[in-house]
């Protein structure tokens, strides 16, 4: 499955508002677009490690100060690609 | 909505994993472990822990006064909660209170801090919370009743003749926290006894604008010594959202009880501070009716009375 697939799915498990995500797209915001708290991307992020067997601080900071889609896509990506060389 | 000129956050911490047990965050991510395993998911609890921990990495308030500056923040009182009788620190609360003396150092003219000391520590403890005052130059009393006792033990009362004799404010947790610690000892009403027995010591309920908002809210209008903080204001549970359940706080009658806050880094942590405070003052929100002298009471006079700055 395609990663922004995979993260939009995720990104509906910690909403309170799940529906928030149907129609996102790259440029969806975190915070503007889909009402995404702090407490919220710590789950998220939590979620995205353990999806995609990937972990580490910098990752976290990175994934944490993401203002789209487009751009935790980018990371999570950008993750794998290196976790796979 | 204009802005005011000054802009006081009456309630932040410093994002520092040496300051806050990991039991503490433990007690969160366990919460969080829940509902992700309800959903089908079940990253481990050491992997949630080990993500905020990551976010707590700020030990000297560097990050935490570039958000400031990013949001036009003058000065901030930064609250050093005693956790230590509690749980098991990292560090003990000497330790806790020389780290922030030395970012008030660091910083200089930008932090009010506000010590905490268990009760529980005895004279001990008094003594030394006393010398944070005189040595530190540190601003008042933090209490975390959560820590299992109520603000109105007569156990608090030693430390409480201090603030009175030295003109200081106190500031009480209330509400909800970290599940490692006991709910039953957050309400707001049980100031209640301590306000009446010191009627000249300025009590501030933490979070008081956000949860048990009646009962804040009624010991903040009848007591003439309780005040109340907004911080964590995004959790507000209003259907139209925080800036609706602020405009409405503010048709109170206790503007003048009213002290903003945003408990940095607990909330905020991907939005801002500076996100936050332009949601406030944004023009097509539910506080755009809010009058500007109103702000300027919540936004910095409230705390500076307190203060004594």
């Amino acid at each position: 499955m395609h990663v922004k697939t995979q993260l939009i799915q995720l990104i509906a498990q910690v909403l309170p508002q799940p529906d928030k995500v149907e129609g996102a797209n790259d440029d969806t915001r975190f915070i503007e677009d889909l009402g995404l708290s702090s407490i919220n991307s710590i789950m998220l992020i939590s979620l995205i490690e353990s999806t995609f067997q990937l972990s580490g601080a910098k990752l976290s900071d990175k994934l944490l100060t993401a203002k789209t889609i487009a751009e935790a896509t980018r990371t999570i990506e950008a993750q794998l690609k290196a976790a796979t060389e | 909505m204009s802005r005011p000129n000054t802009i006081i956050d009456g309630h932040v911490h410093l994002a520092s994993s040496l300051c806050i047990p990991r039991a503490f965050f433990i007690g969160i991510a366990r919460n969080m472990h829940v509902q992700m395993q309800t959903l089908g998911n079940s990253p481990s609890i050491d992997t949630v822990v080990d993500i905020m921990l990551s976010n707590y990495q700020d030990h000297q308030g560097d990050k935490l006064i570039q958000q400031m500056d990013e949001a036009g923040v003058q000065s901030a009182v930064l609250l050093a909660p005693d956790f230590t009788y509690a749980l098991d620190s990292d560090q003990n609360i000497e330790q806790i209170a020389a780290q922030h003396f030395e970012v008030l150092q660091r910083h200089p003219n930008r932090f009010h801090v506000l010590q905490g000391i268990d009760p529980r520590t005895g004279q001990k403890g008094h003594d030394f919370f006393e010398s944070t005052i005189v040595d530190y130059g540190f601003k008042g009393l933090k209490v975390y009743p959560p820590c299992g006792f109520s603000p109105s033990d007569k156990i608090m009362y030693p430390l409480y003749e201090i603030c009175h004799s030295r003109q200081l404010p106190v500031l009480i947790h209330t509400g909800p926290t970290s599940p490692a610690l006991s709910f039953a000892t957050a309400n707001p009403s049980l100031i209640d006894q301590a306000a009446l027995d010191f009627p000249d010591v300025n009590f501030i309920l933490a979070h008081g604008g956000v949860n048990f908002c009646e009962e804040a809210i009624l010991m903040s209008k009848y007591r003439p010594n309780v005040y109340l903080d907004i911080s964590g204001f995004v959790q507000s549970r209003h259907p139209q959202g925080w800036q609706a359940h602020l405009a409405e706080l503010f048709t109170m009658d206790i503007s003048h009880k009213i002290i903003f806050g945003t408990d940095w880094p607990v909330f905020g942590s991907r939005e801002g501070m500076a996100y936050f405070l332009d949601k406030i003052f944004d023009s097509d929100s539910q506080l755009a009716a809010v009058s500007a002298a109103t702000f300027e009471l919540c936004m910095s006079k409230n705390i500076s009375r307190l203060l004594g700055i």
